[in-house]
């Protein structure tokens, strides 16, 4: 917040100084001149050309060359700026950024005699200076001529005074050679002369495949233990979408503040990245290190996000202890709901919005009963939920109310715009995909009672709407066996799911039937009966994802069979 | 039409004629004046010249007189113009398209198996490379061709790309092409446009500059990402051939259709032409038609087993029963050529049971469409299920491994490991059968990891034949196989137990916790991708998916809509845009613009035109910046601008849809010289600056000699150049 105050008021400040200072010191006529056609050079390109060309011929010449340079590619007239080069390298030989135009200019241009020829003359006239060599490497580079580059930096390395200049250019070519290897070697020993060169690294090797990437990681994760290649090796992690690779590549490093600013810029990273299971791990080292209860918050943010429930509720209930009452109220309370909502915890919910209630304005008790809301909705409580639906006018919410009513076309219609990523939509979503039911209370009940985790209501309701729901009842079906065997009921569960497998064998609960029901069979010690299912599953959907389970189950019966 | 003459005496004159039968339509002369040579494109209004219908044909040929004294003639061969009819146009188009399918086919095989020589050599490279040994110029050699043959293969699906649009122009013009049909094709031709992406041809010069130096190592690297990109590539023109296969069989199901109906009007003309004709013209019409039918009658037969070769048993079956009525039509005809007497009255029969036969065409097609959607519809189901099922398994295991690391801590807290670091009898053996069940554990998150294997491989296969499988969920189901990988990893680490400290084995049994719970909820997001295209597949009316696109577009200009409205109220919140809880909703804000921008990803699976990508791209940079700054105007200002551009896109996409000629192209200006013949003749300055010389003034010349002097001057008077 602050840094971008003063970045802001940086900016204003040069904004305005450029012009006091200009007319406060009298400002020559060819400052003048690059000014004003720097103010025209969007709008105006051909004038702000005339200008410029005035400028050069005064006292501003490398301003003007290098707004001529710009002018001049807008408007497709890059060969007028060639004798113009030429002239300002009579005056100043030596002048890097002349030189370094001319090469732009002629690579442009594709005259590639010229070019050789530009930088041998520029390499003449700074003996022993790397500024020629680095220049024309960079340009060879960016034309993809990695090998010319690379034959141009083996020339210099002999040439001038200190060939480390060249370790960032080499490392370069190594990575546009996919030398992997020898690339992630180069950048490693480039940061430690010049760490700003990070992003630079990470964009390089970020380009590394398959088995390429284990050498990368070699190199960065080698001993000694050093933050700035781990903080390469995480961000390159991330890139790779390894996110919990990611946070491991910091194991080892020595916690100082260096790391906790090291971790902030990376928990940033992943959270723009979306992957919060590298940023829940760092907020949360950030706060342990740090203890700073806004770092909680963020882990406890990061945590949610990720599913993690139980530790966002402590961590927000930390850094409210943390805290001032005020910011504790601002802050850390709608963290806790959320989490508390999250985890289903609806009155504890209701208790903390009731305990604040008086304390917060309009508009954030608006938040609050949203969160409120949810932890409603998620234990199947319909009547609480119902006058905040209808005041927020959520479409995942309206669509959840609705199941639980049973109204299943408005559902549906809700369902069409709500967040398809609401895991507590999944389950229904799934099952009004499959039939066409307009409404049913049953359906919705069951659901209801399913959110309450009131399994015996939930399977009474379930058993009515089995047959009504036409292309779904096999899911139905498998709703409650699902809930009779995870009550450990194999009693009952065993003939719903011998129902779906022979009467429903071709729908896509059937593999699901032959492996519950072989599993039962296996906790019975009936290895005959698994033996039996479990072959049928393998026979009859060789392709299903449940196949791998049932050849581990087989072998278990098998064994079962064979020492009974 | 394109005429060449050339005479070393020069050219007096050249006339095209055009016969009908034995009459002239008409007689032109295309020459402009005595010049050395013509050549030229001649255009033939062939309406003008009364050539329409499907018997008629036109006799074209050109004469040149020379310009000696003698005025030798010579006359080209006869070219017979003929106009396909509709019944022809369609026979073209099944051709073209079964061609297309066929080609489409041939080249997924050929790049399957370039494929798999490309992995054999990026292994082969490696073993050579890590043997210490230099890239022998064999293998440069052999790198330079896989790259050639790549080309070569980029190639052919550059021309298969074009014969796609031929087709759909073929169907078109045949009146075959409904918007199902131009959908599948205008895939096909997009997907084989992205086969030929920009980072397979880098790809491809990477691998030639590589293996140019001799650079075992970067040769290796280069042949690995080549063989990926290959894969890629191949999986993408499995699915296009899948796709043209399907277009093509729905493409004959739909002439063929186009073809029974017209045969059976023709045939109860037939019936109806009571006195109008003789009994002769009669007969001679009814045999025409028989051997007609006939001729359908095979075609069908051909489709009925190409339907059946495809596994397309619900279209196979109705085409079979349509064979059956064209062939009792057929016979019907047949009767009616034979015998006058009873000719109408067979006619009639012919001409119902032909009408039955296209109605069984009709029905073939809309059922062999539904019953692909359905096999697209039961696949969906049964991976959202497998998901569902695995993830709440992963979820139950991840508990275990957490009630396991919490056990593990209470007996460190117990004391139960002494200081002297030997454990107890009883410590031993909690901890054997803690390692067991950590084992146990990490086998069964395995079969796990390899169910979500099998389903994404299937899924994969589905989405060849589909395009109601999203890239979306593809992505999601790739990205829960690698989180249940990650999962396997940690478990197999905690299962090896037995080489570490207890509080080691704690910290890996959390890790192998946390780690299955990441992969359950990345199977729990893969399954809620699948229910949307589940969803969207139930309310797709169109094969093409885009009216569903359209309302898609128009429902995501409604949520950022709401998006806009919410980021609005920020300013209201305690402690303005930068307090807390304004920070909290603007993340909150943020996530549904990233919602936005995943469902516009998907649409943009389906969507040609790229706008779809673009505005995807563009939701997912405000989204960051709406996290850095939600408040900010100009943040604001692109949201503005975001949500015109999404209602623009739902505005606009179905002219683009009815636009079926793709993105205008440039081509190249050879053999496109035309030349229209002067109407009226010129009067003025002569066309000729100088006169080329008389035969009398070339007489003493040899044939060569005379060729080259004439081309002189003709040059000189192309270019204006002075002698």
């Amino acid at each position: 917040m602050v840094g971008r105050s003063w970045v802001v008021v940086a900016g204003l400040v040069l904004a305005t100084a450029v012009p006091a200072r200009a007319q406060e010191s009298g400002t020559s006529s060819a400052d003048t001149l690059v000014l004003r056609a720097i103010d025209l050079e969007d709008s105006k390109p051909r004038d702000a050309a005339v200008l410029y060309r005035r400028a050069f011929a005064g006292e501003s010449m490398i301003p003007a060359l290098l707004g001529l340079e710009r002018v001049y590619t807008t408007l497709g007239m890059l060969d007028s700026l060639v004798p113009l080069v030429r002239s300002a390298i009579r005056t100043e030989p030596r002048n890097g950024v002349i030189r370094s135009v001319q090469l732009r200019t002629l690579t442009s241009l594709q005259k590639d005699e010229e070019l050789t020829a530009a930088f041998r003359d520029w390499v003449r006239a700074v003996p022993g200076e790397a500024a020629p060599f680095k220049e024309y490497a960079r340009i060879l580079l960016e034309n993809n001529r990695s090998q010319a580059a690379d034959s141009v930096l083996t020339v210099a390395a002999r040439m001038v005074r200190d060939p480390r200049d060249f370790s960032a250019e080499l490392a370069q070519v190594a990575s546009a050679q996919r030398m992997w290897n020898e690339a992630a070697r180069r950048w490693r020993e480039t940061l430690t002369q010049t760490p700003q060169l990070y992003q630079a690294a990470v964009f390089a090797l970020s380009q590394a495949t398959g088995v390429a990437r284990d050498s990368v990681r070699t190199n960065f994760s080698a001993e000694p233990v050093w933050l700035p290649a781990r903080r390469v090796l995480a961000s390159l992690e991330l890139i790779w979408n390894q996110p919990r690779q990611a946070w491991l590549a910091f194991s080892g490093v020595r916690t100082d503040n260096e790391a906790v600013t090291a971790w902030k810029e990376f928990a940033d990273e992943a959270d723009a990245r979306s992957m919060q299971v590298a940023s829940r791990e760092a907020w949360a080292a950030i706060y342990r290190q740090t203890r700073d209860p806004q770092m909680a918050l963020r882990a406890a943010d990061a945590a949610l996000v990720s599913g993690d429930a139980i530790s966002a509720l402590q961590l927000a209930s930390q850094a409210q202890g943390a805290l001032s009452s005020q910011l504790g109220l601002r802050d850390a309370v709608p963290m806790r709901l959320r989490a508390l909502a999250s985890l289903g915890r609806a009155d504890d919910a209701l208790a903390l919005v009731d305990s604040v209630r008086p304390k917060v304005v309009a508009i954030q008790l608006q938040l609050l009963e949203r969160e409120l809301m949810w932890a409603w909705l998620r234990v199947g409580d319909a009547v609480r939920a119902r006058p905040f639906v209808a005041r927020l006018d959520e479409d995942e919410a309206t669509a959840l109310l609705a199941i639980y009513d049973g109204d299943l076309d408005k559902a549906r219609t809700a369902l069409r715009n709500a967040d398809a990523s609401n895991i507590l939509l999944l389950q229904p979503r799934a099952l009004l995909a499959r039939t066409s039911l307009p409404s049913s209370p049953a359906l919705g009940a069951a659901f209801a009672a399913l959110a309450k985790r009131d399994t015996t209501a939930a399977l009474t309701q379930l058993t009515i709407v089995t047959n009504e729901v036409g292309d779904a009842a096999p899911l139905v079906l498998a709703m409650s066996a699902r809930l009779l065997t995870a009550r450990n009921d194999d009693a009952r569960a065993v003939p719903i799911w011998t129902r779906i497998v022979s009467d429903y064998a071709t729908s896509p609960e059937a593999p699901e039937g032959d492996l519950e029901w072989a599993r039962a069979a296996l906790r019975a010690r009936d290895g005959g009966t698994a033996v039996a299912r479990l072959e049928h599953l393998l026979l009859t959907y060789p392709t299903s994802a449940l196949a791998p389970q049932a050849r581990r189950e087989l072998e278990n019966a098998k064994r079962l069979v064979g020492t009974s | 039409m394109s005429v060449l003459a050339v005479d070393d005496h020069a050219l007096a004159s050249v006339t095209m004629t055009v016969r009908s039968g034995d009459v002239i339509v008409a007689r032109r002369e295309i020459l402009p004046g005595r010049a050395p040579s013509f050549e030229g494109t001649v255009p033939l209004d062939l309406d003008a010249l009364g050539l329409k219908g499907d018997d008629g044909s036109l006799r074209v040929d050109v004469t040149a007189i020379d310009a000696s004294p003698w005025r030798q003639v010579g006359r080209s061969r006869t070219l017979v113009l003929r106009r396909a009819g509709v019944s022809e146009r369609r026979e073209q188009a099944r051709a073209t398209a079964d061609s297309v399918a066929a080609g489409a086919t041939a080249l997924a095989n050929q790049q399957q198996q370039l494929a798999q020589q490309t992995s054999d050599a990026a292994r082969n490279a490696k073993a050579g490379g890590e043997n210490g040994q230099p890239m022998t110029f064999d293998a440069r050699e052999k790198a330079s061709q896989m790259a050639q043959q790549q080309r070569a293969l980029q190639q052919q699906a550059q021309q298969l790309q074009q014969q796609a649009k031929q087709l759909a122009d073929q169907l078109k013009s045949a009146g075959a092409l409904d918007s199902a049909l131009a959908g599948k094709l205008a895939d096909a031709q997009r997907m084989m446009q992205e086969a030929m992406s920009p980072q397979m041809m880098q790809r491809l010069q990477q691998l030639e500059q590589s293996a140019q130096r001799l650079d075992q190592a970067a040769t290796r690297q280069s042949l690995e990402d080549l063989a990926k990109q290959q894969q890629a590539l191949r999986e993408q023109l499995e699915r296009n051939a899948e796709m043209l296969k399907r277009a093509a069989l729905e493409g004959s199901m739909e002439t063929l259709r186009d073809e029974a109906q017209d045969m059976s009007k023709a045939q109860q003309r037939l019936a109806d032409s009571s006195g109008s004709a003789t009994a002769a013209q009669k007969q001679a019409q009814a045999d025409r038609l028989a051997r007609q039918n006939e001729a359908l009658t095979r075609d069908i037969n051909d489709l009925t087993k190409r339907l059946r070769e495809s596994d397309a048993q619900r279209g196979a079956q109705r085409a079979e029963q349509a064979r059956q009525n064209s062939e009792a039509a057929s016979r019907q005809m047949q009767e009616a050529a034979r015998d006058p007497q009873s000719a109408q009255q067979a006619a009639q029969k012919a001409a119902q049971a032909m009408q039955q036969a296209a109605d069984q065409l009709a029905k073939a097609r809309q059922e062999q469409v539904n019953d692909w959607k359905q096999e697209t519809t039961s696949e969906l189901d049964q991976s959202i299920q497998e998901m569902m099922q695995l993830s709440q398994q992963e979820r139950q295991m991840a508990d275990a491994a957490q009630k396991q690391a919490q056990q593990q801590q209470q007996q460190q807290q117990q004391g139960q490991k002494p200081q002297d670091g030997q454990q107890s009898p009883q410590g031993q053996q909690q901890g054997q059968q803690g390692q067991q069940s950590a084992q146990q554990m990490a086998a069964e998150q395995a079969t796990v990891q390899n169910g979500v294997q099998q389903a994404s491989q299937r899924l994969q296969e589905a989405a060849k034949r589909s395009q109601h499988v999203s890239q979306g969920s593809q992505r999601a189901m790739q990205e829960a196989l690698q989180r249940a990988q990650e999962a396997t990893q940690q478990a197999q680490k905690n299962g090896q137990q037995g080489e570490q400290s207890s509080q080691q084995s704690q910290q890996n049994g959390e890790s192998a916790a946390n780690a299955m719970r990441d992969a359950a909820a990345a199977m729990e997001r893969a399954a809620s991708s699948l229910v949307r295209d589940r969803e969207r597949a139930n309310r797709a009316r169109s094969a093409s998916g885009l009216p569903e696109m359209m309302e898609e577009m128009q429902q995501l200009a409604r949520q950022q809509q709401q998006v806009n409205g919410q980021a609005q109220g920020m300013s209201m919140m305690p402690g303005g845009e930068q307090g807390s809880q304004a920070q909290q909703m603007a993340q909150q804000i943020a996530r549904k613009q990233r919602q936005i921008a995943q469902r516009l990803d998907d649409v943009g699976t389906s969507d040609q035109s790229g706008r779809a990508d673009a505005l995807a791209k563009e939701a997912k940079r405000l989204a960051d910046a709406m996290e850095r700054a939600a408040g900010d105007p100009e943040t604001a200002a692109r949201r503005e601008q975001f949500l015109q551009r999404l209602l623009d896109a739902g505005r606009t996409l179905r002219r683009e849809d009815q636009e079926k000629e793709g993105p205008r192209e440039s081509k190249p200006g050879i053999g496109t010289t035309a030349f229209t013949p002067p109407e009226i003749p010129a009067v003025g300055a002569p066309a000729s600056r100088v006169s080329p010389p008389s035969w009398d003034e070339l007489r003493g010349l040899r044939d060569d000699e005379r060729r080259a002097v004439l081309q002189y001057f003709e040059r000189l008077n192309k270019t204006g150049a002075k002698p």
